[in-house]
């Protein structure tokens, strides 16, 4: 287990170092509900972190969330969106700076402390995630409805490997300019709610990746017109030259919610940052293939725990004809009074796959085909 | 009067070095790379954006390469592994982006050119025996398409001289006379004159792979030279002659044209002059000099390139060649 061992190097130091400082302090309690982000990083005790603490946060803070508030002069954005993207990450960076503290102290007093790093990142790539479905209400809503009509809306410029904060501001490019505003302006205003408790769309994003390979199957011209990049990845005439769709980065997996008809949730939820790409580089395929203890690789990482029902269509020969999930009730060590929506993705394509592998006979018609429901429940071993 | 408008603004633009410095790596720099990018991913905006831009900023990129040909490079981009779909999706794409703005001279030209791209899709580059009669069929079929959109839409097509590229590309395709060819690039140069990318482009049916005569290249080479001063007159000798030896004669450049050494010689020194940080002609200066076995320009040019040879330069098999000629200009 590579991750966890590069979670052990850090680990050690955080350990001792925690052990070190809980000499002199009162143990740390979680916190309930998040403090509103200018206040100073500070534990649950009250304490603050020790420098070396902090240090620790500083290199996660480094690794995971600087590089997705990048700003960079040879990126999509004209030069009105870059300069709103850079007021937005000198504003936001240093708050997320302070949360990360905060939590970090609060996972420093929860058990087993040898995971508070673990659990940190979980809740900060749940924070993106969050980000990533929250709106500011109607305006914005019709804002990013009004975007994805327009054509081009994914394309990442020459720089392909773009931040989270520029790809969301490229979406606003070409909007009318009043609309354009107030879109920007909603976006600063959802980076100010980041560790604030707040209700988030719950849509569910469209299969727009079943859609695409139903059209590979097909062979047919698509009905509606798909960027050319995303024919040149997925339609291929070679079978072994095809991508597969759950393995699509940022502007591919854009550009096909967009093609497959997504609203502005629905898009949104489809977009919002996944924990396993987020923390270990490993897109929803990789992060739901399953190691030796037949558990997803992501799940292992992040302790996750809880089920995820299908609903599953079932043939006379009790073969899956096709499945969806329509309910999560996923526990994860570190994410805190929301649902954690950044291992959702992984935790469906593995439960789905678990789906595909099941003998479903006993749920089988006389004829024709049967809808059935079933729980998948997943518990480390 | 378009092209006084644009060399005023080009001087107004280097006469405000601020804006001149903000804007000079954005545009040249980048252009083939974000025009390639935005046609992949539909981004019809941009290309319009780009090709505005490209039209108004004449100053050259690094390699001494103009903004408007650089655009037009991105759009021909081509990748090892496209599809058949992949080519569809660009003529949807593109017919759409038509749609949208049907008065977009830009838009219909671009279109023009995917249909052309998805005919030779279909024929594919081999010789004319390895295709099939459905292949061939499904070629020709999708040439008279793109024939019967040029003759619909001609009228705003031939706004800009974009067109041009995929127009000529569509009468190789269709085996049309070099007549009607040269008839072609000729309105293209009328609507702008002197367009550096139009008399490129008839380059490519001027060489003898496409049925075109040395003498003809020439006749086309020198018609390009006229009216400019001496150097630009060498420069542009240089360019055109360049592409010919690229596009098709190789090693063999000297003999099966009528490219003569000297002057190109005295027209690449003048590119290296002209673009002094690009590589390409102090690249390409070492390996015509090799070919035309001129020891004392070809010394002095392998040491400028001693540092970082780019391969690239050298023609098919590039190392070996630069390689070979090192060792043969060390030879004395």
């Amino acid at each position: 287990m590579r991750w966890k061992a590069m979670a052990g190097a850090g680990l050690t130091a955080v350990l001792m170092t925690a052990q070190a400082g809980a000499a002199d302090k009162p143990p740390t309690q979680p916190v309930g509900k998040a403090t509103p982000a200018a206040e100073p990083a500070q534990p649950a005790s009250g304490r603050r972190l020790s420098e070396h603490l902090r240090d620790v946060v500083a290199k996660e803070f480094k690794r995971f969330v600087a590089p997705h508030f990048a700003v960079t002069a040879d990126g999509p954005l004209d030069a009105e969106l870059r300069a709103a993207a850079e007021a937005m990450r000198d504003e936001h960076l240093p708050r997320v700076r302070v949360l990360m503290e905060r939590w970090f102290g609060e996972e420093l007093g929860e058990e087993p402390l040898r995971d508070a790093v673990t659990r940190l990142q979980a809740r900060v790539a749940n924070e993106f995630a969050l980000w990533g479905r929250d709106s500011t209400g109607p305006a914005y809503d019709a804002a990013l409805a009004q975007a994805l009509q327009t054509p081009g809306l994914c394309n990442p410029g020459v720089k392909h490997d773009i931040s989270e904060l520029v790809r969301r501001l490229n979406y606003l490019r070409d909007l009318p300019p009043d609309v354009r505003r107030q879109a920007v302006q909603a976006e600063r205003e959802l980076l100010a709610r980041w560790g604030q408790p707040r209700q988030v769309s719950d849509a569910e994003a469209l299969p727009a990746e079943d859609l695409l390979l139903q059209l590979r199957a097909s062979d047919q011209a698509p009905q509606k017109a798909v960027v050319p990049a995303l024919a040149f990845y997925y339609l291929g005439d070679v079978d072994d030259r095809r991508r597969d769709p759950l393995r699509a980065d940022g502007p591919a997996r854009c550009a096909m919610h967009q093609w497959a008809g997504a609203s502005a949730a629905q898009f949104r939820a489809a977009l919002a940052l996944q924990a396993p790409e987020f923390v270990i580089g490993q897109d929803r395929r990789q992060a739901a293939a399953l190691n030796d203890d037949g558990y997803p690789r992501a799940a292992s990482y992040f302790a996750v725990k809880g089920s995820v029902t299908v609903q599953a269509e079932v043939n006379a020969n009790g073969r899956l004809v096709r499945a969806k999930v329509i309910k999560r009730a996923l526990k994860v060590p570190g994410i805190r009074e929301a649902r954690p929506f950044t291992l959702e993705g992984a935790m469906d394509v593995a439960t789905l796959a678990r789906a595909k592998e099941t003998d479903w006979l006993v749920s089988a018609p006389a004829q024709g085909t049967r809808t059935v429901e079933r729980e998948f429940l997943w518990n480390p071993r | 009067m378009k092209t006084l408008k644009r060399h005023l603004l080009a001087a107004l633009l280097a006469l405000c070095p601020a804006f001149a410095l903000a804007q000079a790596p954005v545009l040249a720099d980048t252009l083939q790379d974000r025009a390639a990018k935005a046609l992949f991913w539909g981004d019809w905006d941009e290309l319009e954006r780009l090709h505005g831009a490209a039209r108004l900023d004449t100053r050259r990129s690094e390699e001494g390469v103009l903004p408007a040909c650089l655009f037009a490079r991105g759009i021909g981009r081509k990748y090892d592994d496209d599809s058949l779909a992949y080519h569809e999706a660009r003529v949807a794409g593109t017919r759409e982006w038509t749609q949208r703005r049907p008065d977009s001279a830009l838009a219909h030209a671009v279109h023009l050119e995917m249909l052309v791209d998805l005919a030779w899709f279909h024929r594919g580059s081999g010789f004319a025996n390895t295709v099939s009669d459905q292949r061939f069929a499904d070629f020709r079929a999708k040439l008279d398409e793109a024939l019967a959109y040029a003759k619909a839409n001609g009228a705003v097509m031939t706004q800009h001289s974009f067109y041009t590229r995929p127009l000529l590309a569509l009468m190789r395709g269709l085996g049309v006379g070099l007549d009607k060819q040269l008839e072609i690039a000729r309105h293209g140069l009328r609507k702008e004159p002197g367009d550096e990318c139009v008399y490129l482009r008839l380059v490519d049916s001027l060489v003898p792979k496409w049925g075109g005569h040395p003498q003809q290249l020439e006749a086309w080479v020198r018609e390009s030279m006229k009216g400019l001063s001496d150097t630009d007159a060498l420069a542009r000798y240089a360019r055109l002659y360049d592409w010919a030896g690229s596009v098709d004669f190789h090693q063999g450049f000297f003999d099966a044209s009528l490219v003569r050494w000297p002057l190109l010689r005295d027209g690449l020194r003048q590119l290296i002059k002209e673009s002094p940080k690009g590589r390409y002609w102090k690249n390409r200066l070492a390996y015509y000099a090799c070919m035309a076995q001129d020891r004392d320009a070809a010394t002095p040019a392998l040491e400028a390139i001693e540092a970082g040879p780019s391969f690239d330069a050298w023609g098919r098999d590039g190392q070996r060649n630069y390689q070979a000629c090192r060792r043969w200009a060390l030879q004395s």
